[in-house]
Parts: C-alpha cells; sequence; structure tokens
C-alpha cells in the first residue's frame, strides 16, 4: 500500500466505473417484449389468492430485544389447486403431457425466448438458480403464463451435440414443471434432465479473468463440498469447452456432470466432477469422477456453494448467486445446538427422522425441523426457546429474512406453504413488497447485512440423526 | 402527452379514463424509462439476467399498484422506489458471491489497458462487497447524481441514513481500494 486513497480520487473512481459500467449495458428489445408481455400477463390473471394465515406470534423477548419475529405461518388452501396440478412429490409422475398441455392453455398465454439462467427465474418464482444445472444455453422455447411458471412448455429450437462426451438423448418438445418440491420434472417423469454448456471464446484479458473466476468458483464448489465426502483430484483434461454441466436421470440417480477447460495463454483451469445423485432425495450418492487442475495445481477458495440440501442440490458459479452463507458468528451469541433444537422438536411430540435448518439473525436463530410426522418451527434467542410452532409435513416451510424500513435484516419471515409456486405472502414490514415463494421446502435465504451475522447451514440426518455422509469418491 | 422539463408529463387519471387509456399510459411510461431502470438494476445488482428480471418484476409489481398511484407526473420517483426494492429484495435472497483472488493465477502484465483492466476488477470487486442499501445508496448518488434528501425520498429513509449508508460505503470501498492499491 503505497498512499491513501483521497475523498476525490474515490470518488472520481467510483463515478468512473458506474459510468463506464452503465455505459455499456443498455436495455435490450427483448427485456421491451418481456416487461410488455409480464404486465400484460398480470393484467389477465385473475387476482391472486390471499395468504391464509394461520398464526401470528411476534415473541415478547425477542420484540424487547429489538428483534422482531414475526412468524407468519401461511397456508393457503390447495383444494382449489390440486385439481389442476397436483401437488406433492407422489404426485409427480402422475403429471402427464396432456395435463399439463391443458394447464398452460387456461393460462393467459405468455412466452418469450430465452436461455440458460433466464429460464430458472420464471420456473421457480422468487427463487435462486438452484437448476441451472437443468438446462441448456441451447436455444429454447418455454410457453406458459407468467404467474403460473410450474406449468410451462418447453421446446428446444436446437439440438445437443452428439458429439459431446455427454450427450443427452434427443429431446424435444418436453415439458418441464416446477415440482411443489422444487425440481423439474419432465415429461411427467421425477427426474431432472437438462444440460447447460457455457462457451467462451477469450480473446481478451477481461475475459481471461472472468472465465477464471466462474472457474474458480466451480473448483470452490467443490471443495465446499468436501464435508460431504467429495475431493478434488487434479488432473488434465481436453474440453474445449467453457463450462457446462449436464444433469441427466438413470436408472440409479440423478447424474451431474460438470466440466470446464480453458483455452488460452493464461489462465487455464479446468475440471470435471460427476455426482450421482439419489432421484429420490437428490443428494449426491456416489462421486463416480472429479478432477480438476489450475495454473497454481491447487485448487482455488472460493466463494460459490454447492449445498447438499434435503431434497436439491445447489450449483452455483459466477452466473448464479450462492444461496446459502456461512458467515461468522456475531460475538457473544450463545447458539442453539442442533441437538437441543431437536430435542425441542421431540418435546413437541415430533420423531427422528430430522432433518433440519437453521438461521441465525443477530441473537435471535430459527430452527426448522422436518420429520415424519411434521416440520416444527423454533424460534430461540440467545439459546432460549421463545417460540415454536408445528406444522403438518403435507406443508412447506419457507424462512427468509426481512428488511424493516429499508434497513438492516430485522425480522425472520417464517412462512409456511403448501403450494409455494402460486403462494405469494404479503410481507409485514410496510413497503409495497409482495414475496413469491420458491418452489422450496425449507430453504435458507439469508442476507447479506453486513452488521449482522447469519447462518444458514443444512444438516442432512439420517434416521438415527447423525449427519448423513456419503460415499467417498472413486479412486 | 405533453413533454416539459425532460420529464414526462402524464394527465392525472381521470374517472373517465378507459381500461386501454390506463394501459396506454403505463406502457408509455415504462418504455420511456427503460434503459434507465435496466441500467440502474444493472449497476447494482452487476448482473444483466438479474437486472432484467429485477425490472420485469417492478413493472409488474407497477402494474399491479398502478391505479393507486394518482400523481403520474411522479411515476419515475415511485417506479424507482418499486425498483430498488427489487433490487434490494434480489441482493439480499441471492446472498453473496465471495469472488476469489485470482492475482496470483494470473501472469504479470504490464501494460496500462491491463492494468486499467485489473483496477475496474478491483473496484467491481470492492463495490460488490457492499452491503444492499449501501449499493443502492452508492448507485443512485454517485451515477444518478441524486441528492441525499432525493436518495432519502427515493429509498425511504431518514437523509442521515442515507448519509451514513454512504460514509460506511466509501470507507469500505476505499480499504479495499487501498488493500488492492487501487490508488
Amino acid at each position: 500500500m503505497n498512499d491513501k486513497l483521497t475523498d476525490d480520487r474515490l470518488e472520481a473512481l467510483l463515478r468512473e466505473f458506474l459510468a463506464t459500467d452503465a455505459a455499456t449495458s443498455e436495455s435490450s428489445p427483448a427485456l421491451r417484449r418481456r416487461v410488455m408481455h409480464a404486465r400484460e400477463s398480470a393484467a389477465a390473471a385473475p387476482a391472486r389468492r390471499r395468504p391464509f394465515v394461520l398464526a401470528w406470534r411476534p415473541p415478547r423477548a425477542l420484540a424487547a430485544a429489538g428483534v422482531a419475529v414475526a412468524v407468519v405461518a401461511v397456508g393457503v388452501l390447495s383444494a382449489t389447486l390440486s385439481g389442476l396440478l397436483p401437488l406433492g412429490r407422489a404426485d409427480c409422475s402422475r403429471v402427464t403431457i396432456e395435463a399439463v398441455t391443458q394447464a398452460v392453455t387456461e393460462v393467459p398465454g405468455y412466452s418469450w425466448h430465452m436461455t440458460g439462467t433466464e429460464l430458472i427465474h420464471r420456473l421457480i418464482p422468487g427463487g435462486d438458480r438452484t437448476f441451472d444445472v437443468a438446462y441448456a444455453t441451447v436455444p429454447l422455447e418455454f410457453t406458459g403464463a407468467y404467474d403460473a411458471p410450474d406449468a410451462w412448455r418447453i421446446d428446444i429450437l436446437q439440438g445437443y451435440d452428439p458429439n459431446s462426451e455427454f450427450p443427452l438423448p434427443p429431446s424435444t418438445g418436453g415439458l418441464v414443471r416446477n415440482d411443489v418440491d422444487g425440481y423439474l420434472v419432465v415429461d411427467g417423469q421425477p427426474w431432472v434432465r437438462g444440460r447447460g454448456d457455457t462457451h467462451y471464446q477469450p480473446t481478451d484479458p477481461e475475459d481471461n479473468v472472468q472465465i477464471a473466476r466462474q472457474a474458480n468458483q466451480v473448483l470452490g464448489l467443490m471443495t465446499r463440498m468436501e464435508p460431504f465426502g467429495w475431493s478434488l483430484d487434479p488432473a488434465p483434461t481436453n474440453n474445449p469447452m467453457g463450462i457446462s454441466w449436464i444433469v441427466d436421470s438413470t436408472r440409479d440417480g440423478c447424474l451431474l456432470t460438470a466440466h470446464s477447460s480453458l483455452y488460452d495463454e493464461n489462465p487455464e483451469v479446468a475440471f470435471r466432477v460427476e455426482l450421482l445423485l439419489n432421484p429420490d432425495t437428490l443428494l449426491p450418492k456416489t462421486a463416480l469422477y472429479a478432477y480438476a487442475r489450475t495454473n497454481s495445481d491447487e485448487p482455488q477458495p472460493s466463494g460459490a456453494i454447492v449445498t447438499n440440501q434435503d431434497k436439491q442440490l445447489a450449483f452455483t458459479y459466477d452466473y448464479g448467486a450462492p444461496f446459502a452463507i456461512d458467515s461468522p458468528v456475531p460475538a457473544g451469541f450463545e447458539s442453539v445446538t442442533e441437538a437441543q433444537a431437536r430435542a425441542d422438536a421431540t418435546a413437541a411430540g415430533l420423531s427422528s427422522p430430522f432433518t433440519s435448518a437453521t438461521f441465525q439473525l443477530a441473537e435471535a436463530q430459527v430452527y426448522a425441523i422436518h420429520t415424519p410426522s411434521g416440520t416444527a418451527v423454533l424460534l430461540y434467542q440467545n439459546g432460549t426457546l421463545a417460540s415454536s410452532d408445528v406444522v403438518p409435513t403435507n406443508v412447506d416451510v419457507y424462512i427468509d429474512l426481512v428488511q424493516t424500513d429499508g434497513g438492516d435484516p430485522k425480522t425472520f419471515l417464517v412462512a409456511v406453504v403448501n403450494d409455494p409456486r402460486v403462494v405469494t405472502v404479503e410481507t409485514t414490514f410496510g413497503n409495497d413488497e409482495t414475496r413469491p415463494l420458491g418452489g422450496y421446502s425449507v430453504r435458507p435465504s439469508v442476507s447479506s447485512g453486513e452488521n449482522l451475522g447469519e447462518i444458514a447451514t443444512w444438516v442432512p440426518l439420517d434416521d438415527e440423526g447423525n449427519e448423513v455422509e456419503v460415499d467417498p469418491p472413486r479412486p | 402527452m405533453a413533454i416539459c422539463g425532460g420529464r414526462t408529463a402524464i394527465r392525472e387519471p381521470g374517472a373517465t379514463e378507459s381500461e386501454q387509456d390506463r394501459e396506454e399510459a403505463f406502457a408509455r411510461l415504462i418504455d420511456a424509462g427503460l434503459d434507465r431502470s435496466f441500467r440502474t438494476a444493472r449497476l447494482i445488482l452487476r448482473n444483466d439476467a438479474d437486472a432484467e428480471d429485477a425490472v420485469q418484476d417492478a413493472v409488474v409489481s407497477a402494474w399491479r399498484h398502478w391505479r393507486e398511484l394518482r400523481d403520474r407526473d411522479r411515476f419515475d420517483a415511485w417506479f424507482g422506489r418499486i425498483l430498488l426494492n427489487r433490487c434490494r429484495d434480489r441482493l439480499r435472497t441471492a446472498g453473496r458471491t465471495q469472488d476469489i483472488d485470482l492475482t496470483p493465477a494470473l501472469p504479470a502484465r504490464e501494460t496500462d489497458a491491463v492494468a486499467r483492466l485489473e483496477s475496474r476488477i478491483d473496484i467491481g470487486r470492492a463495490f460488490e462487497s457492499l452491503n444492499p442499501d449501501q449499493r443502492i445508496a452508492v448507485v443512485l448518488r454517485y451515477w444518478a447524481d441524486l441528492s441525499i434528501d432525493q436518495i432519502a425520498e427515493r429509498v425511504q429513509a431518514p437523509a442521515g441514513t442515507v448519509k451514513s449508508r454512504l460514509h460506511h460505503a466509501l470507507e469500505r470501498l476505499r480499504t479495499s481500494l487501498e488493500q488492492a492499491e487501487v490508488i
């Protein structure tokens, strides 16, 4: 560090940076069409269902501490929906092409052309790019209603590459819907199939840096899987692609393959990993193959994350944002142990096996404990159980942090919904926002408020309450 | 529709306004500000896809509340607030990507172009380390050139809060950039 950055210099740098960025970005005609179509679709859509508030319980202790904890248990009568789109994983296989087609045609139409990550937002409203892995950047046409992204028709306008190392079976006109568990169903089968490629032809240093950052994030993503039994095995590869991934289903499970290599004078980063996922849980089942190489011969750390949740696998690289964050626990925080939370859940009448999620905001902490007989939502302040609720097992729980007055996160929103695809929860923090819920079961979504420590961790547990261990990578 | 003072003047919604007129007025206003809306979202979110989605979501939200906007001359500020909320929500739910420093992996290149590029990367990285409210404040202040009071109105926060956010944002940026030796 040589000199201090003066105020004037800092402002000048900022202004130049922002002006340059703004000058190089402009809205596309496609965006213009999108927003207008979205507006038209919203105008044509029926009135949104108001959430049915089951409980509202701001714990006094937390409120007194300045942390308003809102537990909003929101349910939506599913009866009106179940006839149109069957809910629950068990019903997935009963969704036929005809049923989805019918559902699509009954909803005010909305269509556009999009690729890759754009799709994900539409398939999983309010969600992250959890299923980037399931899609291709080959031109696809998706037809459906903006407000009914669970019923899209997907047409592959350009075929897959049969010369690819991992060619997909020909698939055109498949139907995709967002299952209530948060994964995709193609052609009525509870599987995940798709492919994503990101092709780059690096021509200048910025491209190289960007690619390297992406690749390193993926590498970091893999390193983050080490707690699940994964490791990186440095090895070379020769695949003239940027970053690509494939998710395909097999009789034994879903196969996720991700690979990348970069061809330019610098830097070169390559990796490939194959994971066999349990088709029922989408947990990694077996490491088929994994290797990686970087210039430094060492996997680079990264903020990208693979989060192994009980029903989904998140795969994130630079284009996508991680949806789980590890960050320091605030000083002095008296954390509630998972064991204690599980004991409280047991006291609430729930029995193992447990899977749980924990969320922390300042001195408050939320546990959501899934069991076969229900989900316990437990709120703690400094280790003391401040509030609890138990919801039936057939509803999903969504937990988020919400802001008040545009400031730092101060409130937990715990929404319990049984159809997150269509429910909009009217949040309680007083602005004009409504919050469509993603198609997840308990999904951590944590603010990045710098003054607060947050934790969003998932601990897959077996029937005995022990942390799940997956098979080690194949030598 | 008349144009005055660089702003789009729209008549007050009257009781006799037809549905078609209502839709057309909305479409005109959205269309007129789309580029700027996208750029604002793009600067805050640092991602084209996110920015497009934020704009789209804001348009849908605005349309749903369109009848509630009585003074359409205030559309820009009104829609701007909705858009900022969308951006903030998107940042909050998306979490935080911790970029890694690739400098050791990059061969040294002693050219001005590379140095400028590296500076931009450093600034971008520092910017992405800001929290959502800080990002919004910085973009509104140093790109949109809004005053503190205007920003306060736009984000519906006290002016003192805006000042505080800017102060902390600049200090954070300064620290990051000094560490990166971007002087």
